[in-house]
């Protein structure tokens, strides 16, 4: 397994004529967190399929420890523990039943790390599966992936109905297996999940790979929309001659304004704070804060082209 | 083949399975203390049946010509293993071997099966295994309840009758678990597999039907398996027809191989 855990190239797959991904080029190194960023539809999931061999490529590969998704799926399957996105369970299973069921397929399961899991997820496993809550459901998907102890992680939403005590349990957990050696692929819509774990990220969009960053670089690229309500008009040069800040949106003759801010928080802070705001809302740094920045870039880029 | 999945496939056919064992076994069963009955009054039931139109005793697995013998294995054709029988277990296969694919793609269960490392083919190879057994299951039911009801209402029929006929139902079966499980195969749900199958299997007894009718449609009986399926000649202890036998296990497992072969290829999008 001297390979790459996941080296994807040109990697393509249209449903009928519509796109799932398309020409996706990306590699997960080793004992690496890579963050597989992108707003529902994106080509996530698609991605996903293809990677677990669910799906056949239309054109390009998807290689995992250097075998082929498809051809070789089985083996691939043997270096792999898989969170689907929105796992659907056996309801008339309990927990228990589940879990013997599927370690039926992967013998020498360590029941010790078996039962670390299931007690660290706080799974209950003598209750039938219909009477689980969703956070149940998805913690009895994460220990069914972690319990035989894989080198590689694929998990597509993996805190999708978690309550935040264990969305953070599961990071913690992340963290921890990454220090083991382990390589974690998490596909995810939300920005501070992932900024939180990963070393990298994809960005993926309209089943296109946007881009690939480390996350100091996804930190400094990201334009987040800060709102600011004033009792008057104010003059819009204060504001725009900021480094990093630009106006989106000025409404109410002047008395609301929409910024772009990528840099120069604390200028534009002191700014303010000579203007009569009445009100002000920074957004979080959620997934279109990343999209933004990338477009205002990308729209730089082709305007120093034009001219 | 995946015993682990063989295993959870009897479980999820547990209670299917008992049910159309004990309902068929019961349905034989009831028939068979009726014969007594029948056997007093048959000259009066010949006298009926001879006034029924041909049609109709052939849609009912009956042989104009041979009309309603007196003996125990002619009556229990005509009145279970030649209509009722096959229809009923027919839904049971029906319904269980749709379900083998099209019904976990359709509920996304499939996911998480296919992301262990099996093969796809041994994996389905192993759904198949039990719903074999649950056929032997539903077959031996039915076939050890004649052997017990016969003696019972005076009537004589030979282990290896008895032997042959479960041959006959269980090759039967294997043909319509064939084609079933094909179309569970190519499709990701389990209604339209289950409603093709049908269709297919419906499609094939009206050809039987007709084929007999009419010696211009007499090629259709060859896209039927109702051709093969005779259980009367079982029942009655004449040799079987072996070559009918090998064409129902030939399409069965052949369509089973298809099944196999179509689900290692196919895309998995639940």
């Amino acid at each position: 397994m001297d390979s790459l855990p996941i080296q994807v190239n040109g990697l393509t797959r249209f449903y009928g004529k519509t796109r799932g991904v398309d020409d996706l080029a990306f590699t997960v190194e080793r004992g690496e967190i890579f963050g597989f960023l992108g707003p529902n539809g994106a080509g996530k999931t698609t991605t996903i399929r293809l990677l677990m061999g669910l799906i056949q490529p239309t054109r390009g590969s998807a290689r995992i420890f250097g075998l082929d998704c498809w051809r070789d799926a089985t083996a691939v399957k043997s270096h792999v523990g898989y969170v689907p996105g929105d796992a659907r369970l056996y309801e008339a299973m309990t927990g228990a039943q589940f879990l013997d069921f599927l370690a039926g397929f992967r013998p020498g399961i360590d029941p010790a790390r078996r039962r670390m899991l299931v007690e660290r997820f706080d799974v209950d496993l003598s209750r039938t599966i219909k009477h689980l809550s969703k956070g149940n459901r998805q913690k009895l998907a994460l220990v069914q992936a972690f319990m035989h102890d894989p080198p590689l992680l694929i998990l597509d939403e993996p805190s999708s109905g978690l309550d935040p005590l264990m969305q953070r349990e599961l990071l913690t957990f992340l963290r921890e297996e990454q220090a083991r050696g382990k390589t974690i692929f998490l596909s995810s819509h939300l920005l501070y999940e992932v900024e939180q774990v990963a070393d990298r990220v994809g960005i993926i969009r309209d089943g296109r790979l946007v881009a690939v960053a480390t996350i100091e670089e996804l930190k400094r690229q990201r334009t987040r929309r800060m709102e600011v309500a004033f009792s008057m008009p104010i003059d819009l040069a204060q504001l725009a001659s900021v480094d990093g800040v630009q106006v989106l949106q000025v409404r109410e003759g002047g008395r609301w304004v929409e910024l772009g801010v990528s840099d120069g928080l604390p200028v534009l802070l002191r700014r303010l704070s000579e203007l009569p705001v009445v009100d002000l809302v920074y957004a979080p740094p959620d997934l279109d804060s990343v999209f933004m920045g990338y477009y205002q870039r990308q729209e730089a880029i082709t305007g120093e082209r034009a001219r | 083949m995946s015993w682990t999945m063989t295993r959870k496939a009897l479980w999820d056919l547990r209670w299917t399975t008992f049910w159309y064992a004990l309902g068929l076994a019961l349905y034989t069963l009831l028939i068979a203390f009726v014969y007594p009955t029948f056997r007093e009054q048959s000259a009066q039931f010949e006298e009926i049946v001879r006034n029924y139109p041909e049609a109709l005793l052939r849609a009912f697995g009956i042989e104009p010509g041979q009309g309603l013998s007196s003996s125990f294995g002619a009556f229990m054709h005509a009145e279970a293993y030649g209509f009722v029988w096959p229809l009923v277990a027919a839904i049971f296969v029906i319904m269980s071997g749709a379900a083998a694919v099209a019904q976990e793609v359709e509920r996304g269960t499939a996911e998480l099966w296919l992301s262990v490392p099996e093969s796809r083919p041994r994996l389905l190879a192993g759904k198949l295994v039990a719903l074999l057994v649950g056929m032997l299951a539903v077959v031996g039911v039915s076939v050890l309840s004649l052997l017990v009801a016969a003696p019972l209402v005076d009537a004589e029929l030979p282990a290896d009758a008895a032997a042959q006929l479960g041959v006959v139902l269980l090759d039967f079966l294997i043909a319509v678990a064939g084609i079933s499980v094909l179309f569970s195969s190519i499709f990701s749900e389990r209604g339209k597999a289950a409603a093709l199958a049908a269709a297919v299997v419906l499609a094939m007894y009206l050809a039987w039907v007709i084929a007999g009718l009419s010696e211009r449609f007499e090629w259709l009986r060859y896209l039927s398996i109702f051709t093969a399926y005779r259980p009367r000649e079982a029942l009655e202890g004449s040799s079987v027809s072996w070559a009918g036998l090998l064409a129902l296990l030939a399409i069965g497992l052949g369509s089973m191989l298809a099944s196999l072969a179509i689900f290692r290829r196919r895309d998995i999008l639940v």
